[in-house]
């Protein structure tokens, strides 16, 4: 009986088979392996920033600085790989955690203990750490050939014939999951996220979930920029500029609500999913390059709009429900 | 009134210019050149910024370089504010937009500011001078000459190209597309399909992935772009492709040695950057000193570079692409990685 109610997942991914299957009808060879493991990395890479974003939405904020901190930690790691190139990946793997987990911590900061808009504080972020990298850097790439093998090896690598980086995502994605879904602090994020005022009266420590989200988050991102960084094998000033748009277009076609306290971890990694297929689709489909980014916005809003249709709540409820009252409160 | 004024203000400002290569540079100091790059962190520019101290410090120039941190005309815009209130007596521009800038480069000019571009052009009536490190038809032609003796005389190409909107680049695509259908050196090459990779190493890297699988034969992929030459070389090395498909096009010696020596790209073409800056320095002062005056058939006297003459529309050649191959990259990127120390 369950099933007969859609849910958003499920016409989220009724979505996504249906635009494979077109993409697959007009471009066959969208379906080479080579493709697929990279759409595979592509959605690692997406899904593992989307997980960060997902936390801070859910608390009513936006952190708008994860591609700067993606860029600062790949290329912090890039230049650390060149001058110890003893290190082992999973030294890197920990490192651009911890660092990112920093940075957010900043963001955290900011916006629970300095009190400034999250939009306000992370846009700010956004810059400033971008600039940070043109420092670290002195402006120059850091190439293939001046990274150490262990760097690169563990990103640009694959078990089982799929991207590591795909793998990542899901461990990633299962720590959110058990986070979010199984752990106190995670109905606390949500609890907040619905009512702050509320949450509070009931004893939710606010700076704690603030500055844990954006923690989060950060670390996320920077986890993804050593994957970035060591995949690519590239590490510059400009790497992943622009890249908000899709995480946080990822974030609203999975469901998640911008105003706060609604969204799953499943929708986040199936939105992630949508992006990562629609971007692999383009080149294959021969759709004028003036045309892909009002294509890429149009099935986005298309997405949003059918998938708010289908949890359209009847209207909005002003009294609180009690458990023995039978009929709608209107 | 106020119209009266600024048309009569515009009017001298007019007469500057047209005067600013019989006027010497102010005598007090050292004139100061200002040059704005498009965007700060590009290792292009860190190479201009090279040559360009090395003939400032030959000509006792004081050298300004500054740009903005991120790509955009408004940017520059302000950059060109700043740098009038400043009063430096030239400012060498590479220009991120061809028309953007012009009501900016206007106010500079009538304060008796020379402007020179180089690299990228703006409007011809904004600038004095505008060095080109090669024609279009020139910087298509290098890394295309490469292709024709991968593909061996004849072949599928696939062309990645930046961001659909970037004039330049594009620029170069279409030369590249009239050579292959009007030029018979280079009938032989097949342009399957144009990409483009928007600077982004996973963008670039899905384009060049989707050209391989699409088309079955292809032989060389042509990267008028520094980030989509070393994406593209990543993908066909990911992909153990080396040797069946070959990447060429415009890069940097320091981020290719690594593609070079896979054999991913056998060789690809760029201009000397260092060149470049040196040139535009040395030209900027032979029109300050009144030497010349940026009308065609004038001579640029451009120090180690020997002598430049002065085309139509006030643009100044400088020459051929440089190719790197196996041969030479190891050594021109520790040459750049040195001068940049």
């Amino acid at each position: 009986m369950k099933a007969m109610t859609p849910n958003r997942e499920a016409v989220l991914s009724l979505i996504i088979v249906a635009i494979v299957v077109i993409v697959i009808v007009r471009a066959p060879e969208f379906l080479i392996a080579s493709n697929i493991s990279n759409i595979l990395s592509g959605w690692g890479f997406l899904a593992i920033l989307v997980m960060g974003q997902l936390c801070v939405l859910v608390t009513r904020g936006i952190d708008l600085s994860q591609a700067s901190v993606l860029a600062f930690t790949g290329m912090f790691l890039a230049l650390l790989s060149q001058s110890m190139p003893g290190l082992p990946a999973a030294a890197f793997l920990v490192l651009a955690t911890l660092m990112g987990l920093c940075l957010g911590l900043v963001n955290g900061a900011l916006v629970s203990i300095v009190g400034i808009p999250p939009i306000i504080a992370t846009l700010g972020t956004m810059t400033i750490i971008r600039g940070l990298i043109f420092v670290l850097s002195d402006g120059a790439w850091i190439s293939s050939h001046e990274m150490s093998d262990a760097f690169k090896a563990f990103p640009a690598g694959a078990f089982i014939g799929v991207p590591q980086v795909f793998w990542v995502a899901l461990v990633v994605i299962a720590v959110f999951w058990v986070l979010l879904n199984y752990r106190r602090i995670g109905r606390d994020i949500y609890a907040f996220g619905s009512n702050p005022h509320a949450a509070r009266n009931a004893g939710v420590p606010r700076i704690r979930i603030e500055l844990l989200v954006y923690a989060l988050s950060g670390a996320a991102a920077g986890l993804c920029g050593y994957l970035w960084a060591g995949r690519f094998a590239i590490a510059y000033t400009q790497a992943a500029e622009g890249r908000e748009f899709a995480i946080i277009a990822a974030c609203v076609i999975g469901g998640i609500s911008i105003t706060g306290g609604r969204g799953s971890v499943l929708g986040a990694a199936l939105g992630a999913l949508f992006i990562a297929i629609v971007e692999s689709a383009l080149p294959y489909l021969r759709i004028s390059p003036f045309l892909q980014t009002a294509v890429i916005g149009a099935v986005i809003l298309f997405a949003v709009a059918a998938n708010a249709r289908s949890e359209r709540r009847p209207g909005r409820q002003i009294l609180p429900r009690h458990k023995q009252t039978t009929g709608e409160v209107k | 009134m106020i119209m009266k004024i600024s048309r009569r203000a515009g009017l001298i400002g007019l007469a500057m210019t047209v005067m600013a290569g019989a006027v010497p540079a102010a005598a007090q100091d050292a004139p100061r050149y200002a040059m704005l790059v498009r965007v700060l962190g590009n290792t292009a520019f860190e190479l201009a910024h090279v040559g360009a101290q090395e003939a400032a410090d030959d000509l006792g120039v004081e050298l300004i370089f500054t740009g903005p941190t991120e790509n955009t005309a408004e940017g520059q815009v302000n950059l060109i504010n700043s740098l009038i209130a400043q009063r430096v007596d030239a400012i060498m521009l590479s220009a991120n937009d061809a028309t953007a800038l012009t009501p900016a480069l206007r106010r500079a000019a009538q304060r008796g500011i020379a402007i020179v571009t180089w690299d990228q052009d703006t409007e011809v009536d904004a600038r004095t001078l505008f060095i080109a490190s090669a024609t279009n038809e020139l910087i298509a032609m290098g890394p295309a000459r490469i292709a024709l003796e991968l593909a061996d005389g004849e072949g599928d190409i696939g062309v990645i190209s930046g961001p659909a909107s970037s004039t330049t680049q594009n620029l170069w695509v279409d030369e590249l597309l009239r050579l292959t259908e009007e030029n018979p050196e280079f009938a032989g090459l097949n342009v399957v399909e144009v990409a483009y990779g928007d600077e982004r190493s996973d963008k670039a890297y899905s384009e060049a992935l989707g050209l391989v699988n699409k088309y079955p034969d292809l032989e060389v992929i042509v990267a008028y772009s520094s980030v989509a030459i070393a994406a593209a070389s990543q993908m066909v090395r990911d992909q153990g492709l080396v040797g069946q498909v070959s990447v060429t096009g415009l890069g940097f010696p320091t981020e290719m040695v690594d593609h070079v020596t896979s054999g991913a790209t056998p060789a690809f073409a760029i201009w000397n950057m260092v060149d470049v800056g040196y040139t535009t320095v040395e030209a900027t002062y032979n029109l300050l000193n009144g030497d010349i005056s940026g009308a065609e058939g004038d001579v640029i006297d451009a120090g180690r570079m020997g002598e430049i003459t002065v085309g139509a529309d006030g643009v100044a050649v400088m020459g051929e692409l440089f190719v790197y191959d196996a041969s030479n990259v190891q050594a021109a990127a520790d040459l750049i990685n040195s001068v940049s120390e």
